[in-house]
């Protein structure tokens, strides 16, 4: 993969087509509404989401100024965490995206986006105490991890990729996310911090 | 025809409607601008809140979200129809307007605003964190504009008419400052004009211009005045010379009549008593000696006749031949008296003369001067009875300075109507036919020509019984014009 400015916008789109095209495959199924197994392309649609998330997060100002650059840290293994690596290099909101398979869960503070897969179920309490009160976005897309205290959790419904907030646990990290993701987002729990 | 006011009030009703629609057409081009601007505004504002609102939708292809967030458009019923699409030209999510009828356009307009038939057609870009992501379009109709332009409409119909209207009640009201003067000056002409009465006179009030013409107008009947009084005159004087030319005329043919007249009593006893010496050759010598000198005395009176009428038509011609010379009047009184005392003697009368000897010396024709002398003298004799008394005088006149000649005698004297008659032509004391006494009857009145030629005056003065006195006075200076006659 290349990590040059030039063929960003070429890529993107590119990222863009795919999800599209995911999207429509989606909606051919006409299955019921169920949490349902993985899916072709799903961390593909998984990775261009979170990016997206990027764009409506606001973080507290200072505590994002990593060097004009946001690092998405990943925890834990993931099935296909390729998609996620293509998109090292990106630019977003005039900073530069890094893509980090953490090995060290401490770690994790000097993250802004912090994806804890699955695998991680376990030990999920103690890894969330690791970022506690720190401006971290925490990412996952396993069943029940909203409510465990996962901020934004993906999951799949009718074949296609969808998302929960807690909203309580963003406020508390000093996390404002877009009424329009909240909008969007399939279930909020918790009351969403208003404010700066 | 239409009337002063009429045309006001229409001059008036022209130019505050010209004016009205004018302000009128300014204004709603004014409004519509501002309308138009504010209309813009307005749908841009909703294109970025909608927009902005269906960012995530777009980020996260939500075309429901989308859709739901568009259909927030329904609050605006101007909107017909709404759009969004992704940055590559897709449509993504569209909103069929309130009715569901909106066909939304396969692909973005271009950014902008245009004013087509009936629509507005706005299209924005929709940015996140300064990326183009999307662009919405948004088609709104122009039915609040048709409102407003139907209510512009009426409004300013109905301005108009008010001012119209007011203006019109003002005019009607105002405008007999300017229609009244002049509808008195056109009342007063034509009274004028009707009544031919041009003592009337035009008030002045009104405009400058009316007041202007009023005086004008008095200034024409000013002169018309004057104008009928000079031919009021004129008019006058020429029946005055009318009457006097028929009266000449009539004196004329009175002239002419009286002349044949004189002239055929001699002739008639001429041709008698010559027919009856040819008829009687023998008769005797003493009665036909009689009758011979009978003949030559009329034939005297018929030669003197003549030559009164010759003296009077040369001096009234203006042929007349005046040798004027000095003139010693004692001298032509003292002439006259001697011619006139052989006469005198015959008929017992006594000839008194007081003549002054110093008086000073006139320049005339001494025979026309002798011949008024000799008139006078012999008229005298012939109207005194024997054993009466002439008297003739010369005085100094003073204003004009000249001479006067009285001849006085003790005749019947002659009554106070005929005194005036007296100067004219063959006029005589008793009828002539019968008088014994001789005379032409023209001698007064050639006198009177010879006196008037030099600009004297001849009068008579008389009581009946007691005599009369004939005087005429010639001044020393001649004035200018006498000498041209009396024109009588």
């Amino acid at each position: 993969m290349y990590f040059s400015a030039a063929p960003y916008r070429r890529r993107l789109a590119a990222l863009a087509a795919l999800f599209l095209i995911i999207c429509l495959v989606q909606r051919e199924d006409g299955f019921a509404a169920e949490r349902s197994a993985p899916l072709s392309g799903e961390y593909q649609v998984k990775a261009a989401f979170v990016y997206n998330f990027i764009k409506f997060v606001t973080w507290p100002s200072g505590e994002a100024s990593t060097g004009g650059a946001v690092r998405l840290c990943i925890l834990g293994d993931l099935p296909d965490a390729a998609p996620f690596f293509d998109l090292n290099g990106q630019e977003i909101m005039g900073k530069r995206l890094h893509i980090v398979q953490l090995r060290e869960p401490q770690e994790a503070r000097t993250c802004q986006i912090l994806f804890l897969s699955s695998s991680l179920s376990r030990r999920l309490p103690e890894n969330l105490e690791l970022v506690r009160g720190s401006p971290v976005l925490t990412v996952g897309d396993t069943d029940g991890y909203a409510q465990r205290g996962v901020m934004i959790n993906m999951y799949i419904e009718n074949k296609r990729v969808r998302f929960e907030i807690n909203a309580e646990t963003a406020g508390q990290a000093g996390l404002r996310i877009s009424t329009k993701l909240l909008s969007l987002a399939g279930t909020v729990h918790g009351t969403p911090r208003t404010g700066k | 025809m239409r009337t002063l006011k009429q045309e006001l009030i229409l001059v008036n009703i022209a130019a505050t409607g010209a004016a009205l629609l004018v302000a009128v057409a300014l204004l709603f081009s004014a409004e519509l601008r501002t309308w138009k601007e504010a209309m813009v505004r307005d749908i841009s504002i909703k294109a970025d809140i909608i927009g902005s609102q269906c960012t995530a939708a777009l980020t996260f292809n939500a075309t429901k979200d989308a859709e739901e967030i568009l259909r927030t458009l329904q609050a605006d019923e101007q909107i017909e129809h709404a759009a969004v699409y992704t940055a590559d030209g897709m449509i993504f999510a569209a909103y069929p307007g309130r009715s569901g009828q909106g066909q939304v356009p396969k692909s973005p307009p271009a950014e902008g605003h245009y004013f087509t038939t009936g629509h507005l057609d706005l299209t924005r870009p929709i940015f996140l964190h300064e990326e183009k992501i999307g662009v919405i379009a948004i088609r709104a109709n122009l039915d609040q504009l048709r409102t407003l332009l139907l209510q512009y409409g009426f409004g300013s119909t109905l301005v108009l008419l008010l001012a119209l209207t007011a203006s019109s009640v003002l005019l009607s009201r105002l405008q007999r400052t300017v229609t009244e003067p002049v509808t008195d000056l056109v009342l007063l002409m034509e009274t004028i004009s009707r009544d031919k009465d041009y003592a009337q006179r035009a008030r002045g009030r009104g405009p400058k211009e009316l007041v202007s013409l009023a005086g004008s107008f008095n200034e024409m009947l000013t002169a018309i005045q004057s104008r009928d009084h000079e031919l009021e005159r004129s008019l006058a004087a020429l029946k005055k010379a009318y009457g006097k030319l028929e009266d000449l005329d009539r004196l004329k043919s009175a002239f002419i009549s009286t002349v044949s007249h004189e002239l055929r009593t001699p002739i008639t006893s001429i041709k008698a008593f010559v027919e009856l010496l040819l008829i009687k050759p023998d008769m005797r010598e003493n009665r036909k000696a009689r009758l011979l000198e009978t003949i030559n005395s009329e034939t005297d009176r018929l030669s003197r006749l003549i030559g009164d009428l010759l003296d009077l038509s040369r001096i009234e011609s203006g042929v007349m031949l005046w040798r004027d010379q000095s003139v010693i009047l004692a001298e032509v009184v003292r002439s006259a008296v001697n011619g006139i005392i052989p006469l005198a003697k015959v008929k017992g009368i006594k000839i008194e003369e007081t003549v002054e000897d110093g008086l000073p010396t006139l320049h005339a024709d001494r025979d026309r001067i002798m011949q008024v002398v000799m008139n006078l003298l012999s008229n005298a004799v012939k109207f005194t009875q024997p054993d009466g008394r002439i008297t003739i005088s010369t005085t100094r006149t003073a204003s004009p300075s000249g001479i006067a000649v009285s001849v006085a005698d003790t005749g019947p004297g002659i009554p106070h109507d005929d005194l005036s008659l007296i100067f004219e032509r063959f006029h005589r004391s008793g009828d002539v036919l019968t008088s014994a006494i001789e005379g032409t009857g023209l001698g007064l009145s050639i006198s009177r020509e010879i006196i008037e030629h030099y600009g004297g005056r001849i009068w008579a003065a008389s009581e009946v019984g007691k005599g009369s006195v004939f005087t005429f006075s010639i001044p020393l200076k001649r004035p200018f014009g006498s000498h041209q006659g009396s024109g009588q």
